[in-house]
């Protein structure tokens, strides 16, 4: 959402490259899938293939909102991967100056229906993107595994959005929260933040500003797709974005499996519980 | 988590919609990576001939190259007017991205060739004014076409050439190496198969002759069949090659030798021009010509069915250990090497032993991948080839089995050059897709198993090396020796006799008569190292549909099993195409949108 708040943002990244001294981040503006495979999985052990497929911008693109990144390990915790922005991927103010990109494009039907499970109906999909890779797990794995960071501009509670998809299924449930309305780590109200400032999930803190998500293999054997999806909301000024790296598969998971979002099913059973509650309650006032 | 419960509906909504029964035919606005694009048409190829060529040269449990590509859909190649893919049609669809008129149609919708004509000229789907190829080639991309058929074939001559009528070969092999009347078009590079003919003045000498008396021209005849005074290779010879002027060697018909590895464009016919070629590059890893290679009269395969290649008296002692056809071979000595030949002239003639597609394929890839990586713009560091074994459909439509058979090991070769070369440069797309199923062959295998080394039958039963196409019922060579034979009666109606369907071995069908049948086929030894028989069932001799199958590797070729796994046609092999060169799926057409008349 656009605020009104100053936003300090991406110097977060600065202060933690400036603390230790360590190499340039140095970031290579493309949009091309192939290259953003091979940066996301330089070394894909335990997969027998990992193809970038495609990206999607929703309409024309002007320029290049993905790029790859090397010299992000003291940065990210992230030695080398990919970065897909709402913004120009190598100018969002990894300098001491915050920086937006507006490039004014509204999704098109076709993306905003391939990302409806991670959006709330109404809300505007602006300057996203999606980077879309198969891979072909082999026999030798069960869970694809990659570390994943995400910054932003946004300040406050409202933030941009962020979508995860394995054959076009949202996977984004992560420890009890939904990776993607208002992400929970970019929940801190009036704070300036960047990456440093991370916290994921649920308010715990991490050394580092991404995480070890795993994925379980749909099925063993059969080729897959994962979606990566990132999207402002609201406004199309302030810039957010997705680090991803390290891509590799194992027969156990590394890091914290992201999963479907629980049945409908499961919903209404607690919807109801909620409302025997509710009703309850009543009951309970109306009986003082 | 209090979207939570709108989030799990919304998802639902959208994996339900995300599984769409035909994601193929949902508009998108997905950008896919760019690379090199191999396109293989094997014509005439159904699973059925894949199944044969791999019993027969690696075994029943072994693997093709084309087994190895590991992504496939089941290919549709319906036209505009008819249910099965003709070569032109097919081609003009795979080139442009719309059903035309299945019967005239050459790189335009309609025909030519009637009163009154019908042809209209076509924008590709991308609205592009030419084929794929030619907006590859007109972008700045080096392209290049390889056939073993005439380089004006519509497999790779409609991806270059819009005519009237498929007939009409001075004007396809005019527009490969000229261009299009009122368009200013890039050269291919490469362009390499058969078509001498139709390539120098009128009354000159060619080469190459007419040894398999084609095109209605007098046997053996060296006459060229140009009626215009256009020296096409000339024309090719003195092109401009980076804005510099490739020497004006002699065109006298096969006297470039000395310029191979030196000049920058040339003009090669011969089997010795082709290996120097070779050398060339191997030994100067810069040398990048731009070639045209014209093996042969019309084709280089030699378009016949083995009996009457036989009788040409086609046929050559290099096979030395073929014991057929007569009924008197000991099995395990039959060599998969034919005594018929099968491509190119006898020995002594200049287009004896002509380079096979696969190695023509090698050369093309290796002189596009050095053309493209010297491209001075970074966005045209890529290449298009498209690579058409004609024999595969025209052995099929001769019935002619071991030549479909040779055919197709020659194509598995090429596809083999090609995976090699993704192994090195995985930004390329190989695809393959046939339009049609040529001669309908399905493969027969003897009543009773008669294994290589297996058991003896018993006296009085067949034994091993017997086993002949005149005892397959339904061949007319039929021959009732009283012992096991194949049942497979063909449409045997009541108060008729069985309608025939030639049924070929080694030789073809055989004769009626205990000597003249012709041995089965041999497979190699499956996974228990046994060898079994078998023998080819022809439908017919035209094109037929419906076991077609398309497979890919490399770059996007992912798509195959995604995006096109419910539906792949015709059109989509050029919107497949078309999104690995330029970068966009373009929407399959509507009535709406039109058929891309110009």
């Amino acid at each position: 959402m656009n605020t009104s708040a100053p936003r300090l943002a991406w110097c977060g990244l600065i202060l933690t490259a400036a603390a230790s001294s360590a190499a340039a981040f140095v970031v290579t503006p493309t949009n091309d899938a192939f290259d953003l495979a091979a940066a996301l999985a330089p070394a894909p052990t335990g997969l027998a293939s990992v193809t970038g497929q495609s990206v999607d911008f929703g309409g024309p693109v002007a320029a290049a909102q993905f790029g790859t990144f090397t010299d992000g390990q003291d940065l990210l915790g992230i030695s080398s991967g990919i970065i897909l922005s709402t913004g120009n991927a190598n100018g969002l103010g990894f300098g001491a100056t915050e920086q937006n990109t507006s490039f004014g494009r509204v999704a098109s039907t076709d993306f905003t229906n391939f990302a409806a499970g991670t959006f709330t109906p109404g809300v505007s999909l602006n300057d996203a993107g999606r980077f879309t890779v198969t891979i072909d797990p082999g026999l030798e794995s069960n869970f694809v595994n990659f570390r994943l960071g995400f910054g932003t501009n946004e300040v406050g509670a409202q933030g941009d959005y962020v979508g995860l998809f394995v054959n076009g299924a949202y996977r984004g449930f992560i420890s009890g929260s939904s990776l993607d309305q208002h992400h929970p780590w970019g929940d801190i109200p009036s704070t300036a933040f960047g990456l440093n400032r991370v916290v994921f999930p649920n308010g715990l803190a991490t050394a580092l500003p991404s995480f070890l998500v795993s994925i379980e293999v749909p099925s063993p054997g059969t080729e897959f797709m994962i979606d990566f999806l990132i999207a402002d909301s609201g406004d199309d000024t302030i810039d957010s974005a997705l680090f991803l790296g390290e891509l590799t598969g194992s027969v156990t998971p590394l890091g914290t499996v992201a999963s479907a979002i629980p049945e409908p099913s499961t919903f209404a059973m607690l919807a109801g519980l909620a409302g025997l509650v509710v009703a309850a309650g009543r009951r309970t006032r109306r009986q003082v | 988590m209090k979207h939570l419960p709108i989030l799990a509906l919304a998802a639902l909504a959208a994996s339900s919609s995300l599984l769409a029964q035909d994601p193929g035919r949902v508009p998108t606005t997905r950008l896919f990576p760019t690379g090199n694009v191999i396109f293989f048409h094997p014509d005439g190829t159904g699973m059925n001939h894949w199944f044969a060529a791999r019993m027969y040269f690696q075994g029943p449990d072994s693997l093709l190259q084309w087994d190895q590509l590991p992504n496939m859909a089941a290919y549709r190649g319906h036209m505009n007017n008819t249910l099965i893919g003709t070569s032109n049609g097919g081609a003009t669809t795979h080139a442009f991205g719309h059903k035309v008129d299945g019967y005239g149609s050459f790189g335009k919708d309609g025909d030519g060739g009637v009163t009154p004509p019908t042809d209209l000229f076509i924008n590709s789907l991308s609205g592009y004014q030419g084929s794929l190829m030619r907006q590859a080639a007109n972008a700045g991309l080096p392209v290049g076409i390889v056939n073993d058929g005439h380089i004006g074939e519509p497999g790779t001559g409609i991806f270059l050439a819009e005519v009237g009528n498929r007939g009409n070969w001075q004007e396809i092999t005019r527009q490969i190496i000229q261009g299009r009347p009122g368009f200013t078009d890039t050269k291919p590079w490469v362009v390499m198969g058969g078509g001498e003919a139709d390539t120098l003045p009128t009354g000159s000498t060619v080469l190459h002759r007419n040894h398999n008396q084609e095109r209605s021209q007098a046997l053996n005849s060296t006459t060229s069949l140009r009626t215009d005074s256009i020296n096409l290779e000339t024309d090719w010879d003195t092109q401009l090659v980076g804005g510099i002027a490739s020497p004006a060697n002699p065109v006298v018909t096969g006297n470039e030798t000395a310029h191979i590895g030196t000049d920058n464009a040339i003009v090669i016919k011969t089997r010795a021009q082709f290996d120097a070629l070779v050398t060339a590059l191997n030994t100067n890893a810069n040398y990048t010509p731009r070639v045209l290679g014209l093996f042969a009269y019309q084709d280089m395969f030699n378009d016949r069915n083995e009996e009457d290649l036989i009788a040409r008296g086609k046929v050559t002692a290099d096979a030395v250990n073929y014991v057929g056809p007569v009924n008197n071979g000991a099995l395990g000595v039959r060599s998969k090497a034919s005594r018929i030949v099968l491509w190119g002239d006898v020995t002594g003639n200049p287009g004896h032993n002509p380079p096979t597609f696969a190695e023509m394929t090698d050369v093309a890839i290796r002189i596009l991948d050095r053309a493209a990586k010297a491209q001075v713009n970074p966005a045209n560091r890529r290449f298009f080839l498209v690579g058409e074994q004609e024999a595969n459909d025209n052995f099929g439509n001769n019935d002619n089995a071991v030549g479909m058979l040779h055919a197709m090991a020659d194509t598995d070769k090429a596809i083999g050059v090609a995976r090699a070369y993704l192994a090195a440069n995985p930004r390329t797309l190989i695809l393959t897709a046939a339009d049609s199923d040529a001669g309908g062959m399905q493969i027969a295998a003897p009543y009773r198993d008669n294994v290589d080394g297996g058991p003896v039958e018993t006296a009085g039963t067949v034994i091993p090396g017997l086993i002949n196409t005149n005892t397959i019922t339904s061949n007319p060579a039929f021959l009732n020796l009283g012992q096991f034979y194949f049942g497979f009666n063909s449409n045997n109606a009541t108060g008729s006799t069985n309608l025939p369907n030639i049924a070929d071995g080694l030789e073809g069908r055989g004769s009626s008569t205990t000597s003249g049948g012709t041995l089965m086929f041999l497979s190699e030894a499956d996974a228990n190292g046994k060898k079994m028989e078998f023998g080819i069932n022809w439908a017919g001799t035209g094109d037929y549909t419906g076991g077609i199958l398309s497979r890919a590797a490399g770059l996007n070729a992912g798509l195959l099993n995604s995006t096109f796994s419910a539906r792949f046609d015709n059109i989509d092999v050029y919107r497949m195409m078309h999104v690995s060169l330029f970068g966009t799926l373009l929407n399959y057409p509507s009535p709406t949108t039109g058929s891309g008349l110009r």
